[in-house]
C-alpha cells in the first residue's frame, strides 16, 4: 500500500521542477466557445502526465498505456471472457473483474498481468449472476452483490438481490448479511474504511457496519445534514462503480443535489464525505443540470462534462474557492465519459467505443485522440505512477 | 449474409461448450427440481402432437393440463415466437413440420377470440400505427420499451403466468431490472449526478420498496385485464370453427402511394393441411392499369386468423404475406398483404365473396367535383349483369350517370355529371340492389392537402442490411359545407399529385440531416441513404437525421394565379434492425 | 415590471397582456409537456436509444451508432433490436472488434 507520503526526496525533487515547468502554461478561464482546432505549441507536446491509463476492451483486454506515450504498452488477457466492471483495489495493485454475463470473477495481479484467480457461483440450475464486488483492503474476502436465478425444467425463478460475504481464500460464502432495515436494494454502492474495520453502504443515509459480524453500529442521514439546506441527494458511481483513485483514503468526493427549503431550487455541489469523522464539507455551485463531476488528482479542482443533446461543456470547478470558474462549450458527442490525467493537465473523453481523446484541461482544446485495437467494455482507470515502485 | 439462428446454435456447441453446459435444459437425474403443477383453471392439451413435443419438459396432469403451456392463450406470432425459443435456449429439438404443427394445435385450442384479437390485429398485419395501451399508461410505457406493446396484448394468462413471463424476461436479460428495461426501481440511473439532478432518479442506496416495483405493477395490470378465461374465449372456443371459404373472392384494396387495387381471387383447399387454403389472385392498380397475379397458400388459425404466404410450395417462404381476419358469418375478410425486408409495403385489403348476386366493391376515384361533368369513374364489383342501365347506378342526390361507357361483370365504366346542387359529403354507390357504403365523397373545392404518414420512418441500407423506404402520399382535403378546418365534416378527397421535397427538421442548431438522409423521388417514394459510419459527416455520423417531408400543390385561383399549397410530415431516417424476429413459419 | 405604471391606454393593454401571458406561462409550466412521437416497435429505453434519442430526433445517439454497438450487444440493452450476448448471438461480434471500423462483417440474425 503505498500513499504520497512515501515518495522518495529526489523523485519529489524531480516532481516540483516538472510542476514548476509545466506551470508556464497560461491557466486563464474562458467562457466562450473554444475553437477545436490542433494541438498547441509544437515545443512543447503536453501530456497528462507519468501515470498509466487502464481501460477494459473487447473481446478479453484490459489495455496498459503509459499515459506520458500514450502507446498501449500492454495488455492483460482475462480468462473470465469479456471484461464488464473493472474495480480497482485501493493499493493499485489488482483489478476485480466481473465478466459480461456477470457470472465469473476475475482478480488479475496488475504488475505481472496475470490472473491470480477466477470464481464463479453459479452451478447445475443456477445462474448466480454478481452485481458488484468490494473486496476488503487485505483481499481475504469481498463483498458481493447477487441475485440467483433458477431454472426449473419448464420454468425460471429469480430470487432476491443478496449481499453476501465470500471468502477468497476458501472461495465460499461464508455469511449472508441481512440488508439494512430489511430493506432489499438492487444496487448498493459499498465502500471499506482503509483499515476494513467498517463497512459503509453509500447513499443519502450512509449506514455504517462492522466487518466482524457485519451488524450495523451506526448511521449518518447525509440527506438531512444541516438545518435549513434542504434535501441532499447524493450520486456515487453509476455504471462504472465508484472511482475512488483521486481521493484520500477514507474520503469520498461526490456529486450533490440539493433541494432549498425556501425557494425548492435544485442545486448541484460538490461534496467531500469525510467517512471516519461523518463529516461532508460541500460547496454549491449553481443551478442543478446533467453534468457529471470528477475529481482532480490536486483534488483542488474537479472537471465537469455537461451533456445536452447537442450542447456539450466542459467545466472547470475551483473547489478551494467554492466556484464554477469555467464553462466552454465544445464539439462534444453522446455518451461520453470523463477523467482527469494523473497531472491534472488534461482531460479525457471516453466511452463509447474505440478511441480515448485529450482535450487541454485549462483551455478545453481538443488534442489528439488515443485510437484503441478494439471498443472498450468496462470503466477507465488513470492511475498515477506510484512512488517507491 | 445472412445468419440462421440454427447455424449460431450449431457454432456455438462447436466453439463453447462450456457455455453451452451451462444453458443445458435436460436436468441430470436427481437434479431436476419438483415442477409445480398447472393451475386449476389451466386450459387441458390433448392433441398428442403437442403432448410428444412439449411433454419431456412441459408435465401434464391427470386432466391433461400441462405446466406453463394450458396456462396461457396467444395468437400464433406469439406462440412461434415461444417455440423458437425452447428450441434455441432450451435445446428442444422439432423439426420444422412438427413445430409448425404445434403452431397450428395452441393456435386453436389456447388462441384468442376474435374480439380479444380485433384490436391489436395491427401487430400481425405489422403495421406501423400510433396505439397506445389506454388501460394503464406506466405498464404500457414498461413494455413498449423494448417491443411493440401489441406482442403484450396479445397474451392471455393467469396471474402467476403472467408473473413467470416477467421472470422469464429477467432471466435472459438481467439488465432489465435497471435503468435500461425499467422493471425495477433501484438505484440512480447512470450518469447518476444528471439524472440526480433532474430529479429522476431513485434512491441511491437502492430503496424504494415501499412502493411496488414497476413490474409487479405491470403484472397487476396485465392479470387483471388480461386473463386467462374470457368470456369471449369461452363462447369462441364451443362456437370455433373454420369456415368454408372455398369459392370466389372480390378483392378490393389500398396500397399507399399506388392507389386502389381491385380484383378477384379464388380460395381453394389445400390438401393434407388440416384448415389450409390455396388462392389464385388477379388484381389491378385502377391507377395505372398495372395487373398482378399471385398464388398463395395460407392455414387459417382459431376458426379466423389467416396467414398466408405468397409461396409455391411449402418450403418456400413467400415474398408476400398476407394476414387477415375471417368475420363470422364467412362473406368477408380484411386483413393486410404485406412485403419488404421491413414489411413496409403492403395492401389493406377487403375480400367480399362472390356467390350469384351482384356485389359493388369499390370505385378507382374518390371524389367527384360539384359542377363539373362528364366525370369517369369505374365501379369495380362481381356479377354485374349485362342487363345493367344507367338507371340501375345510383350515385346518390345531384349526381347524374350519363352515360354508361363499359360493362364487363366485375366493372362498369360510367361517366357522372355533378351539379352545383350537390351536396358534399360521402355517397353511397349502388348498382341495382347493392350497394357499397361510401367509396368516394362529393366535394366543391380543394382546400388544402396533407401528408400521410404524418410521421414516417426509413432505416439506413443497403451495404450490409436492408433499407426500409418510406412511402408517402398526398391527399386533398375539403372542409366540408361549415368551411372550418379540423371539424368532422371535412373530407379525404383522395390522393392528388404533388411535388415533393426534403427539407431541414432543425431538431438542433447546425442541423444538416437533409443532405445526408436520403432523396424523395416524384412517386413519394422516400429511399434511405446507407447504413454505416460517413465519414464526410462530422463526427463520422451516421447518414441518420430527422427531415420534413413537403409536398407541394399547385392550385389555381380564380382569377388563373397559380397558388401553391404545401403539407407536410415528419420523417425519422435511422439506423438498421439488426435481429429479425419475424414469424417464419405461421401459414406454411 | 412592477415598478412601472401604465400611464396611457396602450401602456394599460400591454400590461394586461404580460399579465394573462405570464398566468399563461405558469399554467404551461405546470403541465407535463407533450411527449415526442416515437414509431411503433421503436426502443424507449434512451441510454442513449436505438432509433430515437429521448426526444424522438436523432442528435441524441452515438455519433456514429457503431460506438455504442458492444454495450447494447454485451448489455443485452436493446434485446429486441440488437442480437444479445447472452443469449441468441453470443458470437455476433466474433469478428468484429472496433464497430465503427468492422461493422461491415455484423450479420443480419434471425433468432431462434
Amino acid at each position: 500500500m503505498t500513499t504520497s507520503s512515501g515518495t522518495p526526496r529526489a523523485l519529489r525533487w524531480f516532481a516540483v521542477l516538472a510542476l514548476a515547468a509545466s506551470c508556464v502554461a497560461s491557466r486563464e478561464a474562458r467562457i466562450d466557445l473554444v475553437a477545436q482546432s490542433g494541438p498547441p505549441a509544437a515545443e512543447r507536446r503536453l501530456t497528462g502526465g507519468d501515470g498509466t491509463l487502464y481501460i477494459g476492451g473487447y473481446p478479453n483486454l484490459i489495455w496498459i498505456i503509459d499515459e506520458a506515450s500514450e502507446k498501449v504498452v500492454g495488455t492483460i488477457h482475462t480468462k473470465g471472457g469479456i471484461p464488464r466492471r473493472l474495480t480497482l483495489t485501493r493499493d493499485k495493485k489488482l483489478f476485480y473483474i466481473i465478466d459480461a454475463t456477470q457470472e465469473v470473477v476475475e482478480i488479475v495481479d496488475i504488475t505481472s498481468k496475470t490472473t491470480l484467480d477466477t470464481f464463479k457461483l453459479s452451478e447445475s440450475n443456477k445462474r448466480v449472476r454478481i452485481n458488484s464486488i468490494e473486496p476488503d483492503p487485505t483481499n481475504r474476502y469481498a463483498i458481493l452483490l447477487t441475485r440467483t436465478a433458477t431454472r426449473a425444467i419448464d420454468r425460471v425463478e429469480i430470487g432476491p438481490s443478496t449481499l453476501q460475504q465470500y471468502d477468497l481464500k476458501e472461495h465460499k460464502i461464508i455469511r449472508t448479511i441481512d440488508w439494512p432495515d430489511g430493506q432489499e436494494r438492487d444496487q448498493a454502492n459499498l465502500m471499506f474504511s482503509p483499515d476494513g474495520k467498517f463497512l459503509y453502504f453509500l447513499g443519502n443515509e450512509i449506514l455504517i457496519f462492522e466487518t466482524e459480524k457485519f451488524t450495523q453500529v451506526d448511521k449518518w442521514d447525509v440527506s438531512n445534514f444541516e438545518q435549513g439546506l434542504g434535501q441532499v441527494s447524493l450520486a456515487f458511481g453509476g455504471f462504472g462503480g465508484l472511482d475512488t483513485v483521486n481521493d484520500e483514503p477514507g474520503f469520498l468526493t461526490t456529486t450533490l443535489t440539493i433541494e432549498d427549503p425556501v425557494q425548492h431550487r435544485r442545486m448541484i455541489g460538490v461534496g467531500r464525505i469525510d467517512l471516519n469523522k461523518r463529516d461532508l464539507d460541500f460547496s454549491t455551485l449553481g443551478p442543478a443540470g446533467g453534468v457529471n463531476i470528477v475529481l482532480a488528482p490536486d483534488r483542488k479542482h474537479a472537471y465537469g462534462l455537461e451533456s445536452e443533446v447537442g450542447r456539450y461543456q466542459f467545466w472547470t470547478i475551483d473547489l478551494d474557492e467554492r466556484k464554477v470558474t469555467s464553462r466552454a462549450e465544445f464539439a462534444g458527442r453522446p455518451r461520453m465519459s470523463l477523467k482527469t490525467s494523473s497531472n491534472g493537465k488534461l482531460l479525457y473523453i471516453y466511452n463509447a467505443g474505440h478511441t480515448i481523446d485529450l482535450f487541454e484541461a485549462a483551455t478545453y482544446t481538443y488534442l489528439r485522440t488515443i485510437d484503441l485495437d478494439g471498443d472498450v467494455t468496462t470503466a477507465f482507470y488513470v492511475v498515477p505512477k506510484q512512488r517507491g515502485q | 449474409m445472412i445468419t440462421r439462428g440454427r447455424w449460431l446454435l450449431a457454432a456455438l456447441a462447436a466453439i463453447a461448450p462450456a457455455l453451452l453446459a451451462a444453458n443445458a435444459q435436460t436436468p441430470a437425474p436427481g437434479q431436476a427440481p419438483q415442477t409445480q403443477k398447472p393451475s386449476d383453471e389451466g386450459i387441458p392439451v390433448t392433441d398428442p402432437v403437442v403432448v410428444g413435443a412439449c411433454g419431456s419438459c412441459h408435465a401434464r396432469d391427470d386432466k391433461q393440463r400441462m405446466t406453463r403451456i394450458s396456462d396461457r392463450r396467444a395468437t400464433p406470432e406469439n406462440w412461434e415466437l415461444t417455440i423458437r425459443r425452447m428450441i434455441s435456449l432450451n435445446n428442444a429439438r422439432l423439426t420444422p413440420e412438427t413445430a409448425r404443427a404445434v403452431i397450428k394445435s395452441l393456435s386453436d385450442t389456447h388462441g384468442l377470440a376474435p374480439d380479444e384479437a380485433r384490436p391489436i390485429m395491427f401487430e400481425a398485419e405489422r403495421r406501423l400505427v400510433d396505439f397506445t395501451y389506454e388501460g394503464d399508461k406506466d405498464t404500457h410505457t414498461l413494455c413498449s420499451r423494448c417491443h411493440s406493446i401489441g406482442r403484450v396484448l396479445s397474451e392471455r394468462r393467469t396471474r402467476d403466468e403472467w408473473t413467470r413471463l416477467i421472470a422469464m424476461h429477467r432471466y435472459y436479460y438481467p439488465g432489465i431490472d435497471g435503468p435500461s428495461g425499467g422493471f425495477r426501481r433501484g438505484g440512480p440511473p447512470p450518469g447518476g449526478a444528471a439524472a440526480t439532478a433532474r430529479g429522476r432518479a431513485g434512491d441511491p442506496s437502492g430503496r424504494g420498496a415501499e412502493e411496488l416495483q414497476p413490474m409487479d405493477k405491470a403484472r397487476d395490470v396485465l392479470a387483471k385485464n388480461f386473463p386467462l378465461i374470457s368470456a369471449e374465449w369461452s363462447a369462441w372456443s364451443a362456437a370455433m370453427h373454420t369456415p368454408k371459404l372455398a369459392g370466389r373472392w372480390a378483392i378490393a384494396g389500398y396500397q399507399i402511394g399506388k392507389g386502389p387495387v381491385f380484383g378477384q381471387l379464388t380460395i381453394a383447399g389445400r390438401a393434407g393441411v388440416t384448415d389450409g387454403f390455396t388462392t389464385d389472385a388477379r388484381f389491378t392498380y385502377s391507377r395505372t392499369g398495372e395487373t398482378v397475379s399471385r398464388k398463395s397458400r395460407a392455414i387459417v388459425y382459431a376458426g379466423f386468423q389467416w396467414r398466408g404466404r405468397s409461396a409455391d410450395t411449402p418450403d418456400d417462404p413467400g415474398a408476400w404475406r398476407e394476414v387477415e381476419f375471417i368475420e363470422r358469418s364467412g362473406q368477408q375478410i380484411t386483413g393486410r398483404w404485406f412485403t419488404g425486408d421491413y414489411d413496409e409495403t403492403g395492401i389493406d385489403v377487403t375480400l367480399r365473396r362472390v356467390a350469384n348476386d351482384p356485389i359493388v366493391t369499390g370505385t378507382d376515384v374518390s371524389a367527384l367535383k360539384t359542377s363539373t361533368s362528364n366525370q369517369r369513374v369505374r365501379i369495380y364489383g362481381a356479377n354485374f349483369p349485362a342487363t345493367v342501365q344507367t338507371a340501375d347506378i345510383d350515385f346518390g342526390q345531384g349526381v347524374r350517370v350519363s352515360r354508361l361507357v363499359s360493362r364487363s361483370p366485375d366493372m362498369l365504366i360510367v361517366d357522372v355529371d355533378v351539379s352545383a346542387a350537390a351536396r358534399v359529403g360521402p355517397r353511397d354507390v349502388s348498382v341495382g340492389g347493392s350497394t357499397i357504403s361510401t367509396p368516394l365523397v362529393v366535394y366543391a373545392k380543394i382546400d388544402n392537402v396533407k401528408v400521410v404518414p404524418v410521421a414516417g420512418m426509413a432505416r439506413l441500407g443497403g451495404i450490409r442490411f436492408p433499407k426500409r423506404p418510406e412511402q408517402f402520399e398526398a391527399r386533398g382535403v375539403s372542409y366540408g359545407s361549415d368551411g372550418k378546418a379540423g371539424t368532422p365534416d371535412d373530407l379525404d378527397l383522395g390522393p392528388v399529385n404533388v411535388r415533393w421535397s426534403l427539407e431541414e427538421y432543425p431538431a438542433t442548431f447546425r442541423d444538416d440531416d437533409v443532405q445526408f438522409v436520403g432523396a424523395i423521388a416524384q412517386s413519394g417514394l422516400f429511399t434511405p441513404n446507407v447504413e454505416g459510419p460517413n465519414p464526410k459527416r462530422s463526427g463520422n455520423r451516421n447518414n441518420v437525421g430527422d427531415v420534413w417531408v413537403v409536398a407541394t400543390y399547385n392550385t389555381t385561383t380564380a382569377d388563373g394565379a397559380v397558388k401553391p399549397l404545401k403539407a407536410r410530415a415528419h420523417l425519422l431516417v435511422t439506423v438498421p434492425l439488426y435481429l429479425n424476429w419475424d414469424s417464419r413459419e405461421i401459414g406454411r | 415590471m412592477t415598478h412601472l405604471k401604465p400611464i396611457n391606454r396602450k401602456a394599460h393593454r400591454v400590461v394586461d397582456l404580460t399579465r394573462r401571458e405570464n398566468g399563461h406561462d405558469v399554467v404551461a409550466l405546470q403541465q407535463p409537456p407533450t411527449p415526442p412521437h416515437f414509431p411503433l416497435g421503436c426502443s424507449l429505453a434512451f441510454f442513449p436509444g436505438w432509433e430515437a434519442d429521448s426526444t424522438g430526433g436523432t442528435a441524441g445517439l452515438c455519433q456514429p451508432v457503431e460506438r455504442d454497438i458492444f454495450d447494447c450487444h454485451l448489455g443485452c440493452f436493446w434485446p429486441a433490436h440488437v442480437p444479445d450476448q447472452l443469449n441468441h448471438a453470443p458470437n455476433w461480434t466474433g469478428t468484429c472488434a472496433t464497430a465503427q471500423k468492422d461493422w461491415r462483417k455484423l450479420d443480419l440474425v434471425f433468432p431462434g
